[in-house]
């Protein structure tokens, strides 16, 4: 593989207000035309890196570059290059759809006729084209968020600042701004994703990020944090809770660690190597010897076990 | 500095439509001037000592316009505290627009609102018997109340930028209002106020912008009222700017 160059990068930054220390020397490194996921609790520090990377404060401690441009020194050539969309639709709700992207681009200080071209191009690919002479007050919630992205793409911008992108909004309005993100790498674009949504970041991000009181507690893709977390495990629900028992005595050659119980549920949980076929292992030994299984599962750690096991709190916790 | 003007003007024409598209916004900014025509011309004019051969119609449309001038400049105060908390100030930031282009933006809607308003008022005041002296008097007028309007609307966007939320601005952006203009010569001639008062409206800016409209509308008349206007107007625009880009600079670097 070609190594393929960094077009955010952070350095040790540290922002303090007043006695709350937002970042604590946070370093990320995101590679052009991939999306890195920046995860975790309200307060970690998300929205405050985000902020640095796009100009809109300056660290007390630490440098970044984003594109090749110094965030503080050259804030300006950074601002050509970015979109942001923040966790609020950053959009005016007195105009129309087609005049904010219309002002947006004449902000971008683009050509009028190509902010005039460009604005028909992502009203159409957003679905908004009906809308686009309607006051944004009758826009539903996920229409306003995707005329905020549209609008932060007007100047097609190569590095894409999302914020948590999806907050507040139903799932099918998530789905479907998914898609539209996922188009947007396709073509090219480096993108960081703020989210708690541990289901987003999986979703959308090869790379993720969690940090948590301003720093990073852990960093790879969503199957190395998984595997860090801890492998696959087989849970079962026998019929007879008086089989218990002997159900772990059978299963413990399969189990690769520590097999727990729940037996006011007569439920069983046992680590376990190699997939589908130690889920296969597992039920010919407990149909062998006649014990009735209600239910089985392979389960895969989700990001949420991953979540909580490295900051000892769930994602959607204040902190 | 073309950049600055390109993205002043997007942003003056984003306040000046937002404000054609809230009826209710447009309707009580009219209302209250109308109300405030009617009751004093009605009720309370016939109760109001005048100079001998003066009708008070005369008066106090020159005043209702000076009030009306720096009311509509309040307005500001609001809308900046809005875009900073919901997130649209943040967009503008992160693009390459001039920095103070929202900021230049709001006020000079706000000064073309005013031009507006005044306007309005002064052909309803036509309705109720206001005689001015149709002259160049009236185009002067005119420019002093926008000046009052762009001087009072950098005072109200420094408050926009230094108070936490919209709640706050709301009152913080209009508590001022009414001590300014009542203390002043807008409704009532300042000798008719006990005398701690009238010292207080005599040194008061509104009453200067209220004696300067009143003479260039009724006499065609250049008085030292309109020299002490404009230094006042150079006053209001040097604080409020002074101590909006205080506040939005320390936005940026907390």
């Amino acid at each position: 593989m070609t190594p393929v160059s960094a077009v955010i990068e952070a350095r040790g930054l540290v922002k303090k207000f007043g006695d709350v220390v937002a970042l604590d020397g946070l370093d990320l490194t995101v590679h052009e035309g991939s999306v890195l996921g920046l995860l975790g609790p309200n307060g970690a520090g998300k929205t405050t890196a985000v902020r640095i990377l796009t100009t809109l404060l300056k660290p007390d401690v630490g440098s970044a570059t984003v594109a090749g441009f110094d965030v503080v020194k050259q804030a300006n050539k950074v601002r050509g290059v970015i979109g942001l969309t923040g966790q609020y639709a950053a959009v005016d709700e007195y105009l129309t759809g087609r005049e904010n992207l219309r002002m947006f681009g004449d902000l971008y200080h683009l050509k009028q006729s190509y902010v005039r071209e460009r604005s028909e191009e992502l009203l159409a690919r957003f679905d908004l084209t009906e809308a686009a002479d309607r006051s944004l007050r009758t826009y539903s919630g996920g229409m306003r968020r995707r005329l905020d992205l549209a609008a932060s793409l007007i100047g097609r911008p190569s590095i894409l600042f999302l914020d948590e992108p999806t907050t507040g909004l139903d799932p099918r309005s998530r789905i479907g701004l998914w898609e539209v993100i996922t188009d947007l790498v396709a073509e090219g674009t480096t993108v960081l994703l703020t989210t708690q949504y541990l289901e987003e970041a999986d979703q959308l991000a090869e790379e993720i990020v969690v940090i948590d009181h301003g720093r990073v507690i852990a960093q790879g893709t969503s199957d190395t944090l998984k595997d860090e977390v801890g492998g696959d495990r087989v849970e079962i629900v026998l019929v007879d809770a008086t089989q218990l028992t002997s159900a772990v005595e059978l299963l413990t050659p399969v189990a690769t660690g520590d097999i727990t119980t729940e037996p006011e549920d007569s439920r069983i949980s046992l680590p376990v190597t190699g997939g589908s076929s130690s889920l296969i292992d597992v039920i010919r030994r407990l149909d062998a010897n006649k014990v009735e299984i209600a239910d089985v599962a392979l389960r895969r750690p989700t990001l949420d076990d991953v979540f909580l096991t490295l900051t000892g709190h769930a994602a959607e916790d204040e902190s | 500095m073309k950049k600055f003007a390109i993205d002043t003007w997007a942003l003056t024409k984003r306040s000046l439509v937002k404000y054609r598209r809230n009826p209710q916004a447009v309707v009580f900014t009219l209302i209250q001037p109308i109300m405030f025509v009617l009751l004093f011309r009605y009720v309370f004019g016939g109760a109001i000592q005048t100079p001998p051969g003066v009708d008070y119609v005369n008066l106090l449309i020159p005043g209702i316009v000076v009030q009306n001038a720096v009311f509509s400049a309040a307005a500001a105060s609001v809308a900046i505290s809005d875009d900073l908390a919901n997130g649209f100030t943040d967009r503008l930031r992160s693009l390459p627009t001039a920095r103070l282009a929202p900021l230049t933006g709001r006020v000079f809607a706000d000064t073309l609102r005013a031009g507006l308003l005044v306007t309005v008022i002064f052909f309803v005041g036509i309705v109720v018997g206001f005689r001015p002296e149709w002259s160049w008097g009236l185009i002067v007028a005119w420019l002093l109340l926008m000046l009052v309007a762009f001087g009072f609307a950098w005072i109200a966007v420094a408050i926009g930028v230094s108070v936490k939320s919209p709640e706050v601005a709301q009152s913080a952006g209009f508590i001022w209002i009414f001590p300014l203009t009542f203390a002043s010569s807008v409704f009532v001639p300042v000798d008719t106020m006990p005398d701690w008062l009238a010292a207080i409206a005599t040194v008061n800016p509104v009453t200067q912008f209220a004696d300067a409209t009143r003479a260039l509308v009724l006499d065609a008349q250049i008085t030292s009222a309109l020299g002490w206007s404009l230094v006042w107007v150079v006053i209001l625009t040097a604080i409020g700017a002074t101590f909006t880009i205080r506040g939005w600079n320390r936005m940026t670097k907390p």
